[in-house]
């Protein structure tokens, strides 16, 4: 079945798939957030203009909640509304509606809001250079193992910046909320990728003041990389309350301006990685690194982030001796939040700076360095849990192959003596492991619920949401692909929190690793059960069985236990792996890199559906490499974008040529590959720059105007 | 922005009358820039009936009308056949072919942005604007003083003149504004502009007179127009990048109307 | 002010206010295909075709509409099977936002440009954002479109 098509392409593209704002009704009216343009400070005053007859809206302050003001969250810290004081640009203060958008949104361009301000902090190095900004969750893994440091050994010690990057999901964060007052129920649409995250966020909203939330997810969903995992709660949740108070079903679509200013973006990090490398054996003895992540303002679910940042950090090698501290840090700036990678691609953009730096140190090639530290079987992670593949070996192997590495690597050395131009080739590692972090899948507990109907139809019903990573389909064909069903006749089912079971967020990575691996143990049990040749005959045969309705749950094996205090266990059950080749041109003149090939190989185990793999790594290669080259949200001096003007994404005319390949693609697991592909390209491009100029640069992204203040700093 | 009244006048006198009549009425170009600002207008005044979309061809000029769409500049044959390397390519890279559609050479002229990169362009042609109150003034003259206001831009009557003429800018994607555009053109004398300082386009006048006294003064003449124009910060870059690159740019454009 | 608009072939009357663009109007007008996703010009998904040409109706009055002919994905019909059979052949959609977008700029495409190259092509499609796709799969399914190596 290798590429089975999409079962929504058609409907997307000829544009009658329907995405949130395209959902109406006859009474709805419009809201919106009124929100802070105070980094910090005592709310003073509230002027409303007086051109307008101010009894047509509706408002819902802090005091007006229900239930608790309260977002829930990994730390639940965030509120809905502000009370009095402002903690972050974007915090919302008022939930607004009106039956006219237009009048609604002149109403709000018109709001005049005094503070009283107090001092802020926004600027990213202010904020992650001081360790009095330290607050909330921290995570230490401590793997030493040797208390003396050898005289030989080479020490490499740096500070690594990652910038911002914003989701850029096409469609705006929307909801639709509406209140039935007879049966006490809100039910809210919403393109989001977690209703039951929604679920629970409207259920601390309202309390008891309604008897039950019923959450439906939008047919499509605008495209999402992690954005619509948490703020999509606050949204709802202000929403519900404007359509409870007003008794009307309420649509809070955001603009663009606002929704790039006020919700989540991935965490600006700093990372001080100190090593220690014996030269005689190159290998890295010993490993320090501090890994510091800007929370915003609330910590929300940034504890979440950290762990799987500090838990990814240290990469693919096998330290002998390693220490890892994590930490969050306060600013005031909008709670930062999921993104595609959840705290990997900084650890990752660290330390594979870090290895090419040590390499650059110790005038040994980055490939040497590598190969004597790569993931053995029998290594350990920090954690301590052990490595039981060579896999990422064999991507690295294949990656050099394809990309004809060392050739290159000679052919460019030469070029380069005698041009001012540069040519540079570099290389980078990263994994991913599948699935909440630790013993987070036990506590998920995931449920699944298949119905097979009379007419041998499957309904898969999950929680899971398609965004367009292909979920649905993918989910289908593997219940399919189990027990030869046609798949024509599998439909997964619109998330609805009163229909499909929790089977938890559309995160992690986890979707098909553990949700399409259930369902595909599902059928296997059903099959072994009613041991039929073919399901429809057996449905035909024994039809008044039918229709019949199925359930199964996710049992985390008992292999897989992890130690939340000591960071001591298997934190991932199976992991991803890759491996990656950058080649880029440098202009020498205009410090300009442009980007030529990215050679990219990763083993994510069986392949269910290629096309829809390979798209996967694509898109998520391209956003890697944009967040090494070109993307970057706030500039000191000029503070935080507003829109896509300044914010600028890829175009057809900004892509390299990309080179994917997949490895033990035979294996019976499918494993995570949502996430992987954004982890490890950046870093490869700064090891190419490194290569082909022999400079050090420990920020990302390298626009040229940061390649230019390198440089000039260096001289 | 907004506006209460929405017109549009089939002629030339009657938009102009409208517009002069009430100081809170504006000229609805391609409406790409306008419609971002936040103010409110009374009066939208549609120019699309005007007839002013076109290019013509007579024996000294070409005759370009201001509601002329950026993509038609990118297009056009006769453009194409003088100034290929200097129009089309300044208006190239301006988001995509759905925005030039919209965005008029009109409005990039009038509203006289920094970051307007035909406007760095226009600058070393032989140009001149006609508007419908004040007549005709040198393209030179309206990008360097803005004592016209409330007027009409009728059209940009460009001399054709036998040379070569290029453009060349950067930027740091590809749909992003340009950091710094340069403009060059070799019609006899040697013009040089460098816009999105990220300030409006100038002319070098002192790097002008060194290149045209002696045109083997190529790499003194890049870096003296990075020494005699002045930049600024922005979001896309600080000023001693754009310095920098300023040379750089200007001696790959001389490069290319010299050698 | 009253309106009369062609789209897809067939006239509708209706109500606008001056200054509204020809987006909001088309989506009022149940035309869902034309997604809005900047408002500002910035990102393709509200481009529809007017006289034939790629246009962001973002930025395009409404009012200046009449008399224009204007069409949306939903009045290509058949005319954008074999674009829509070429992206879907990829399995180069994702998310689906910018997909209509995409497919009436690409019928644009096919019409102006007379010897397409993979260059021609990628500049023709810089207006129209893509977040989930890298364009690879996209341009994959263009290209044989196209008739292009
Ligand atoms: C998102 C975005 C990105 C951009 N990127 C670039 C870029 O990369 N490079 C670049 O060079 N430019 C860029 N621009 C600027 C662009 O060139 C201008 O927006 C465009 O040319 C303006 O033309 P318009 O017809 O839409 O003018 P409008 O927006 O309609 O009008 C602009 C002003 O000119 C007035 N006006 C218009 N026509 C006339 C006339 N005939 N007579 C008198 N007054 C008139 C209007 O009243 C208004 O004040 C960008 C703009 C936007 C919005």
């Amino acid at each position: 079945m290798g590429s089975v098509r999409k079962f929504d392409s058609k409907p997307k593209i000829n544009g009658s798939w329907k995405f949130l704002d395209d959902y109406q009704s006859e009474d709805m009216i419009y809201g919106n957030i009124i929100y802070s343009k105070c980094h910090h400070g005592i709310i003073k005053d509230i002027h409303f203009p007086n051109d307008f007859n101010i009894s047509e809206f509706t408002f819902v302050y802090a005091k007006d909640i229900p239930g608790e003001n309260i977002v829930p969250e990994p730390v639940s810290d965030q509120l809905f509304l502000a009370v009095n004081e402002v903690f972050h640009y974007g915090q919302p203060i008022i939930g607004v509606a009106h039956p006219n958008k237009v009048t609604l949104t002149n109403f709000i361009k018109k709001i005049k809001i005094d503070y009283e301000e107090l001092p802020a902090i926004i600027d990213i190095k202010e904020c992650l250079d001081n360790e009095k900004n330290h607050f909330g969750r921290e995570i230490t893994i401590d793997h030493r193992t040797r208390d003396e440091i050898q005289n030989s050994w080479i020490r490499h010690h740096n500070v690594y910046y990652m910038p911002h990057q914003e989701q850029a999901y096409l469609e705006p964060q929307g909801v639709i909320a509406e209140y039935d007052k007879q049966d006490g129920i809100i039910f809210v649409r919403i393109t989001a990728q977690c209703p039951y995250y929604v679920k629970s966020g409207v259920e601390s909203m309202m309390g008891s003041a309604v008897n039950d939330v019923v959450i439906e997810t939008s047919e499509g969903i605008g495209g999402a990389f992690g954005g619509k995992e948490d703020f999509p709660s606050l949204l709802a949740g202000i929403c519900s309350l404007l359509s409870y108070k007003s008794g009307k079903p309420v649509k809070i679509v955001l603009d663009r301006e606002d929704d790039i200013k006020i919700t989540t973006k991935r965490h600006p990090a700093r990372i001080e990685i100190e090593s220690y490398t014996d030269p005689a054996t190159k290998k890295i003895e010993k490993i320090d690194i501090d890994y510091r992540l800007d929370a915003g303002a609330y910590q929300t679910l940034s504890p979440v982030v950290l762990a799987r940042g500090v838990l990814h950090t240290a990469g693919g090698y096998g330290f002998p001796d390693s220490f890892i501290r994590g930490r969050l840090f306060r600013s005031n700036t909008p709670p930062n939040g999921a993104f595609r990678g959840f705290g990997a691609p900084q650890g990752f953009a660290a330390m594979e700076a870090h290895i090419d730096g040590i390499a650059a140190e110790m005038d040994i090639t980055t490939i040497e360095l590598r190969k004597a530290n790569i993931f053995n079987n029998g290594d350990e992670f920090p954690t301590t849990q052990k490595v039981t593949e060579e896999n990422l070996i064999d991507c690295f192997n294949k990656v050099l192959e394809i990309s004809d590495y060392q050739k290159k690597l000679k052919s460019y050395a030469q070029w380069n003596k005698n041009h001012k131009d540069k040519k540079g080739i570099g290389v980078s590692l990263g994994f991913h492991g599948g699935g909440f972090t630790g013993n987070g899948e036990k506590t998920l507990n995931s449920e699944i619920k298949v119905v097979l109907e009379k007419n041998a139809e499957v309904k898969i019903f999950v929680a899971n949401t398609d965004m367009g990573q292909g979920a649905h389909t993918t989910l289908a064909q593997m219940f399919c692909e189990a027990i030869d069903h046609p798949f024509e006749k599998t439909k997964v089912q619109l998330p609805n929190t009163s229909k499909t079971p929790n089977s938890g967020p559309t995160v992690a990575s986890r979707t098909i690793y553990i949700i399409g691996n259930l369902l595909k143990q599902l059928a296997l049990e059903l099959k072994k059960k009613y041991k039929f040749d073919k399901l429809e005959s057996y449905i035909i045969e024994h039809n008044s069985e039918f229709p019949l309705e199925l359930r199964k749950n996710y049992i985390q094996p008992t292999s897989v236990f992890f130690d939340e205090e000591s960071y001591r266990g298997i934190a991932y059950k199976d992991y991803s792996w890759a491996a990656c080749v950058n080649e880029i041109y440098f202009h020498a003149d205009t410090y300009q890199i442009e980007l030529i090939e990215s050679w990219n190989v990763l083993d994510i185990g069986r392949v269910v559906n290629e096309q829809i793999a390979l798209g996967q790594a694509e898109g998520g290669i391209l956003q890697g490499l944009a967040y090494g080259l070109s993307e970057f949200f706030y500039k000191p001096g000029f503070g935080r974008m507003s829109g896509f003007t300044d914010y600028t994404l890829p175009t057809t005319l900004d892509i390299p040529k990309i080179v994917i390949e997949f490895i033990h693609t035979d294996s019976v697991t499918a494993k995570g590959l949502g996430e992987i592909p954004m982890d490890f390209p950046a870093p490869a491009l700064r090891n190419a720059f490194l290569n082909a100029t022999g400079i050090i640069i420990d920020e990302y992204p390298l626009t040229p105007e940061v390649i230019y203040k390198t440089i000039k700093e260096q001289k | 922005m907004r506006f209460d009244k929405f017109i549009r006048p089939d002629n030339l006198q009657t938009a102009l009358k409208y517009l002069q009549k009430d100081k809170d009425a504006v000229i609805l170009g391609g409406n790409t820039f306008l419609r971002l600002s936040e103010r409110k207008y009374t009066l939208g005044i549609d120019i699309s009936n005007l007839k002013l979309d076109y290019i013509k061809e007579s024996k000294e000029d070409i005759e370009i009308g201001a509601f002329t769409s950026l993509r038609t500049i990118e297009t056009d044959p006769i453009i194409n056949k003088y100034f290929s390397e200097l129009l089309p390519e300044s208006v190239k890279h301006l988001i995509g072919v759905q925005f030039r559609n919209n965005a008029t050479i009109g409005g990039a002229i009038y509203s006289r942005l920094g970051f307007s990169e035909i406007n760095t362009a226009l600058l070393v042609l032989d140009c001149e604007l006609e508007f419908e109150d004040h007549g005709r003034i040198s393209f030179n003259d309206f990008i360097s003083s803005p004592k016209i206001k409330r007027d009409i831009l009728t059209k940009i009557i460009v001399k054709k003149q036998k040379g070569k003429s290029t453009y060349t800018m950067m930027r740091n994607a590809n749909s992003d504004f340009s950091i710094l555009s340069v403009a060059v053109s070799n019609f006899g004398y040697i013009n040089i502009a460098v816009g999105n300082r990220p300030a409006l386009a100038k002319l070098p006048e002192k790097a002008m007179k060194l290149i045209n006294s002696d045109n083997s003064k190529l790499d003194e003449t890049a870096d003296l127009v990075a020494e005699e124009l002045s930049f600024g910060d922005d979001l896309r870059a600080k000023s001693s990048y754009r310095k920098l690159i300023t040379s750089v740019l200007v001696n790959r454009a001389l490069r290319k109307v010299l050698l | 002010m009253k309106l009369k608009l062609s789209i897809n072939q067939q006239f509708y009357n209706t109500h606008i206010d001056g200054d509204e663009s020809l987006l909001d109007v088309l989506r009022n007008l149940g035309f869902k295909s034309v997604k809005k996703g900047c408002d500002t010009g910035a990102c393709g998904v509200c481009s529809i075709l007017i006289n034939g040409e790629p246009t962001l109706s973002c930025q395009f009055l409404a009012a200046r509409a009449e008399g224009k002919k204007i069409t949306t994905v939903e009045g290509l019909g058949a005319k954008a099977d074999k674009i829509v059979k070429a992206i879907i052949n990829e399995g180069a959609d994702q998310c689906g936002y910018c997909g209509p977008s995409l497919v009436l700029t690409i019928y644009a495409m096919k019409k102006e440009l007379k010897d397409p190259t993979v260059d021609k092509i990628k500049h023709f499609l810089a207006g129209n954002l893509c977040r989930c796709s890298g364009y690879e799969g996209q341009l994959r399914g263009i290209k044989k479109y196209m008739g292009v190596k």
